[in-house]
């Protein structure tokens, strides 16, 4: 009996050391693949940014880190985190600061979705080899995807992602393809308006209504507590949206109140583009609330323009 | 099928009917003894009569006398199936009438007697026991014997890598494919049948490697259920290898009691149908079980008829052909127990040959989309083809003493693999064993 325990007990050690050694293997390689950049980059302490571009894809795809850089001679990181409200932005912020100096301005990107109440973990596959971070397991485990086997049992959180596994194993053995297109987290997209545009239109004819969470605006006042003191400008914009979406959202006027509010009682800019000219046109989108190459360039230039007197 | 604390109580029922039952049984002579057999017998098939085809019944009743501008005369019964209910049944009926037999001594410790009903790794899907074979184990002490104890968990870990790597895995493209099969090609239907071929075996025959290898590590010994059943060179062979506790059953307590091989052929025949019709509505209360069953009893009886005819050919002599046929005839057999209905069921099988053929002629679009990527299909297959070798490598070696006699790096870096790979490629969200819901 006694052997038995022991031989167990040892299995159960060797098993651990084993499998923590490989997953730490398959972490590593997948920490240096492309569609990881920015958190390893924030958690390199790679980004020390001036200007800091936060929000969700509209962020990611609409705040051109280019345009910054050369208007304002001064280092910008856009991390826009498509699909996400702002509990994981706000993370993703502290993160940043754990690991980077504080940015002198940040752009928080905002919309309709930042304070939705959405608990789910989408694209998780990209937190997985950084959840031994503590701050990033605090914010993975505030959504629904992951368990408790996936933090505790070693490899688990690779289970049924193979091709991570073989990333990851690889990306050890060779360097990876670096990505052309990297412009500090800023991804346009070219392409034209897509054909699910109407077709989202057409179902949703009753219009929609978003939910304001007020658990994610208590994460919300906790950023801009944070920002004041460390002396971060916050500047909150709202990018341009098709004008005809913008009529689906039967609450959007209280949500726009709710905007209009926070950046009087914080005493913050508030940058509204949902009326500007470019919403009008479907050319500049892609999809009804994301620009295209076209609408990006249009915009940047405007906020750009309007930047100049926030930013020193 | 569904646990329900207060349906322990069902349990509790059929326990007490059957514990005294015996003792009369034993107790008993003559016209008295088949009396107390009886009552035995009904009070347990009255317990799967009323919780498994009770709704049946009527449902069809009602269509039935619909016919006759009756509305619904016969109500309906807002119960759920109790988990394993058709396996302690069975096993409970297999005790009185062995008493009743005389092969079996009354149990007058009731709670041993409750236990041989209730012993939980097999309560819930089986093996199904026989008093000779259990009860008298409840009376054995067992001390603690390293080699007894690691056998079993061999053979647990063995049946959970069949359930989580193959079993949970190959159900995603069959559940896929049989959810909408008007959506696929005869190609994706053949793989999601054979997937199900696999998919069963594994799934039940993990079962019952967990609950052998659990009663072993305690120091009981279950019987065998599953022998390789896919290598089965015929539909009688076949039976003989799954679900041995099951179709023991039957042979036992009902083919042997119709008369079995005894009587004339054509009631030789006939007694053989009608196991293998009970042997379907046994599985549920569905006509998809029913035609399952029946197409079995179809496949023995038609067997036995054309057996001269098949030895003359020579045909019979080619044991992959034999192996191959056996398989196919299995496999179309499946659909009807694995699709939702008779319309799936039909659909399925009318199609899965007729596109062949045009299909090859395309070349293109031969593989489909079903539910699953590329790298995890071509992982189905290997799954297949590991779980098929491991299979072949039993059937030449004693895998168990092999194993053994290999050093203790050799077995733990098994061992670790073994792990590794339930952890990497098994399927875990929540899916049940399917016969639980028998």
């Amino acid at each position: 009996m006694k052997i038995f325990v022991l031989k167990v007990i040892a299995f159960v050690i060797i098993f651990f050391v084993l499998a923590t050694l490989l997953q730490n293997i398959i972490d590593r390689g997948l920490r240096k693949a492309p569609e990881n950049k920015e958190i390893n980059d924030i958690i390199s302490s790679d980004i020390n940014a001036g200007i800091l571009i936060q929000g969700s894809s509209r962020a990611k795809r609409h705040i051109s880190t280019l345009v910054l850089d050369s208007v304002f001679k001064m280092n910008s990181y856009n991390l826009g985190l498509p699909a996400y409200n702002f509990i994981m932005q706000y993370y993703q912020f502290l993160l940043y600061l754990k690991y980077n100096t504080p940015p002198k301005y940040i752009i928080q990107n905002i919309d309709p979705r930042t304070f939705r109440k959405d608990r789910y973990l989408v694209n998780y596959e990209q937190f997985l080899p950084f959840l031994d971070d503590r701050l990033i397991k605090k914010a993975v485990v505030s959504y629904h995807g992951l368990d408790w086997k996936d933090f505790y049992i070693p490899l688990y959180k690779y289970h049924s992602v193979y091709h991570l596994v073989y990333e990851g194993i690889k990306n050890n053995i060779s360097k990876p393809q670096p990505d052309n297109n990297d412009h500090k987290g800023y991804e346009p997209i070219d392409s034209l308006c897509d054909p699910s545009f109407g077709s989202y239109l057409l179902n949703n004819p009753q219009g929609y209504r978003m939910e304001v969470d007020s658990l994610t605006l208590n994460y919300f006042k906790s950023f801009i507590d944070t920002c004041k003191a460390k002396k971060i400008t916050v500047i909150l914009v709202y990018t341009p949206e098709y004008y005809r979406a913008q009529k689906m959202l039967l609450n959007r006027d209280s949500i726009i109140s709710l905007f209009k509010n926070y950046s009087s009682l914080y005493n913050l800019t508030l940058l509204d583009y949902s009326q500007d000219s470019i919403c009008h046109d479907s050319v500049n989108f892609y999809n009804y609330q994301h620009l295209n190459k076209i609408g990006v360039k249009k915009f940047n230039s405007k906020l750009a323009r309007d930047l100049k007197d926030l930013i020193k | 099928m569904a646990f329900i604390p207060i349906y322990i109580l069902i349990l509790g029922f059929t326990i007490i009917i059957d514990y005294f039952a015996g003792l009369y049984i034993e107790k008993s002579v003559g016209k008295r003894k088949k009396t107390f057999l009886v009552f035995s017998l009904i009070a347990n098939i009255g317990v799967l009569a009323i919780f498994k085809y009770y709704n049946f019944i009527s449902e069809n009743l009602n269509f039935l006398l619909h016919g006759f501008g009756m509305d619904k005369p016969i109500p309906y019964l807002n119960i759920l199936l109790p988990i394993g209910l058709s396996f302690h049944t069975f096993q409970a009926m297999s005790y009185t009438i062995e008493v009743y037999r005389g092969n079996q001594k009354a149990e007058r410790h009731f709670g041993i007697y409750s236990l041989y009903v209730m012993f939980y790794p097999q309560l819930v899907a089986g093996p199904i026991e026989r008093p000779q074979n259990l009860l008298h184990q409840f009376r054995e002490k067992f001390d603690f014997d390293y080699n007894r104890v690691t056998d079993g968990l061999r053979l647990m870990a063995w049946g959970i890598f069949k359930k989580v790597v193959i079993a949970d895995r190959l159900a995603i493209p069959v559940g896929f494919v049989y959810a909408q099969p008007q959506s696929y090609n005869s190609f994706s239907l053949i793989i999601a049948t054979v997937f199900f071929a696999f998919q069963i075996f594994c799934d039940f025959s993990a079962y019952s490697d967990i609950a052998i290898g659990a009663a072993r590590v305690m120091g009981f010994k279950l019987m065998k259920n599953f022998d390789k059943p896919y290598h089965s060179q015929s539909v009688s062979e076949f039976w003989k290898r799954w679900h041995i506790s099951l179709s023991s059953w039957f042979r036992d307590y009902l083919y042997i009691s119709l008369g079995g091989n005894r009587v004339t052929i054509p009631r030789w025949l006939l007694n053989l149908f009608i196991v293998f019709l009970v042997s379907g509505l046994w599985h549920g209360a569905n006509w998809t079980f029913i035609i399952w069953g029946a197409l079995h009893g179809f496949y023995l009886v038609f067997g036995i008829v054309t057996k001269k005819l098949r030895e003359k050919t020579g045909l019979d002599k080619i044991p992959l052909l034999s192996s191959l046929v056996t398989f196919t005839l299995v496999c179309f057999a499946w659909i009807f127990f694995r699709a939702d209905n008779i319309k799936v069921a039909w659909y399925i099988a009318t199609h899965i040959i007729t596109g062949l053929p045009y299909l090859i002629l395309q070349h293109h679009h031969i593989i489909e989309y079903i539910g699953i990527s590329k790298d995890e299909l071509i992982l189905c297959f290997a799954t297949i083809l590991l779980l098929e070798c491991v299979h072949i490598l039993q059937s030449r070696v004693n895998i168990v003493a092999y194993f053994k006699a290999k050093s203790i790096y050799f077995r733990w870096a098994v061992y670790l693999s073994l792990l590794v790979a339930i952890i990497f490629f098994g399927v875990f969200e929540n899916r049940q064993f399917i016969y639980f819901q028998f």
